[in-house]
């Protein structure tokens, strides 16, 4: 199965920002993940939260979860909380055998 | 119909051409550099030539090969991306002309002292990264035109895809030397077990971070670990090489697994912030019997025992190393059958698109029987078909035997 490019919505609502994951969380795209999460953080006012929406995602590898942290030690700096929500079976998984679901906030 | 007559720099340029597609395939960029710049003085009549790469860990320009300004060479000279005339072509990304040379515009003792007068410099782009910088000049005064520029601009264009295409293989090379030079192919002889490894560079993204170690302990014990730190090439490789280092000597002065893997997190968020590893160790008494083992954010490792199917340990799983959150982590005891065999892996061996990585861990289970060190790896390898894998495959099996 060929690696599907990442496609990232930014939704901005009251209480926050969501970033609406559709594709794969891989190598090749994990910085776009992060460049986003930056341009929000840097450019949005008071602090929030960051809610990552795994729900598009399909495959997530470890250069995938290494963006997830890197976006979640950003939000720290920055004052937010990071959230990260809806991700599918198989993503949900990795980050379980990860050890990483309470550091994510993976609800 | 009348043909324009040949110029006599069309045969130049033809030959600029033919050298740096000749060179694209054979990749020697000194070789290339050194010919392109004999020529593109040649086919301008300029006096010096010469090219510098961008080094970007350290933002500056590095001349690398040069033509009537050798010295530069040799000297190893280095610009701050910005600063001077070749600094400036590099931050704008655009030709720079100097029509005369001084102390202000210029800022290579070198140009200045070879007497230069006039200079061109172009950007060598490839896949809109800047990639260096090359620059012609002239003793004499010279109003380098357009069409000077845009042939320059030509053969920095190739030189510059060259220049990434070696790099590229240059990084590939040294990556596998070190990942090579750290994977132990022939694993300590040592009482009570026998031990195989096998490393497989992913398939489309290449060499990545993954390692295995096994090292003696003063008191008898083994040490065994696999690890994999996020992220692919060069990086990666020495960053593994460092936890690889450090982490051995943890345990030579702690024995608690846990205690040493949180070592291992201080140690890689205070000397390499921003990188992440999961890492499974795992001390085996000086008797065989029992393992102590604490994991890292790793994925937890197979257990056959004699007769029996292999199956996966239950373990408790920490943060991986370089999170930024000091949490606690815990060790766990897992006794060892005499003539049992332990599989630890790195995630490209079972992790498959479009699949929770739980088949690829059952898939490795059945295949895991309590049998030597070596049969085991190459059944996994041959089983697992990771001809399919994306990702660095790294395996360590232990068998034990009676002492």
């Amino acid at each position: 199965v060929a690696s599907q490019a990442l496609e990232i919505d930014v939704v901005h609502e009251t209480s926050g920002v969501v970033l609406a994951l559709a594709g794969d969380l891989d190598l090749a795209t994990a910085g776009d993940l992060v460049a986003a999460a930056e341009h929000v953080l840097a450019e949005s006012g008071a602090s929030q939260e960051l809610v990552v929406d795994l729900g598009g995602v399909g495959f997530c590898d470890s250069a995938g979860i290494s963006a997830m942290v890197t976006v979640r030690r950003l939000s720290t700096q920055y004052g937010w909380v990071l959230r990260v929500t809806k991700a599918q079976p198989q993503v949900r998984r990795v980050l379980e055998l990860t050890g990483l679901t309470a550091h994510l906030n993976l609800t | 119909v009348i043909q324009p007559e040949p110029q006599p720099g069309d045969e130049v340029l033809h030959r600029i051409m033919a050298v740096t597609d000749a060179a694209l395939s054979q990749l020697d960029n000194e070789a290339l550099f050194n010919e392109l710049l004999g020529r593109i003085c040649a086919l301008l009549s300029s006096d010096t030539a010469a090219i510098m790469l961008v080094d970007a860990d350290a933002q500056q320009l590095v001349t690398v090969a040069a033509c009537g300004l050798e010295d530069e060479v040799r000297q190893g000279f280095r610009l701050d991306i910005g600063m001077g005339f070749t600094g400036r072509v590099a931050a704008t990304r655009a030709p720079v002309i100097v029509d005369r040379v001084d102390a202000e515009t210029v800022m290579s003792s070198v140009l200045l002292r070879a007497g230069v007068h006039a200079l061109a410099g172009v950007p060598m782009m490839a896949d809109g990264e800047l990639v260096g910088v090359l620059h012609v000049g002239t003793y004499r005064p010279r109003q380098f035109t357009e069409p000077d520029i845009a042939l320059l601009q030509l053969v920095a264009d190739r030189a510059a895809l060259a220049s990434q295409a070696g790099r590229h293989r240059a990084e590939r090379e040294a990556t596998l030397a070190i990942q090579r030079s750290l994977l132990p192919t022939r694993l300590p002889r040592v009482p009570g077990v026998d031990l195989a490894g096998r490393y497989v560079p992913g398939h489309h993204l290449g060499v990545g971070g993954d390692w295995y170690d096994v090292f003696k302990l003063p008191s008898g014990e083994l040490g065994v670990v696999v690890g994999d730190v996020s992220g692919h090439g060069l990086r990666s490789a020495v960053v593994m090489g460092r936890l690889r280092s450090a982490l051995r000597s943890y345990a030579l002065i702690e024995d608690d697994p846990a205690t040493v893997l949180a070592f291992l997190d201080r140690k890689i968020q205070h000397f390499e912030h921003g990188n992440l590893a999961t890492v499974l160790y795992a001390r085996i008494s000086s008797d065989r019997t029992k393992m102590l083992l604490s994991s890292a954010g790793h994925l937890a490792p197979v257990l056959a025992a004699p007769g029996e199917p292999g199956r996966l340990l239950s373990l408790p799983v920490d943060l991986p190393v370089g999170v930024g959150d000091s949490s606690a982590r815990c060790t766990v005891a897992v006794d060892l059958p005499i003539g049992c065999t332990v599989v630890a892996y790195t995630d490209g061996l079972v992790e498959r698109r479009g699949e929770i990585i739980d088949e690829g861990q059952r898939r490795l289970a059945a295949r895991v029987r309590a049998e030597p060190a070596e049969s085991a790896c190459t059944s996994i390898m041959a089983g697992m078909d990771v001809s399919d894998a994306d990702d660095d495959v790294a395996i360590l099996a232990i068998h034990t035997t009676v002492i």
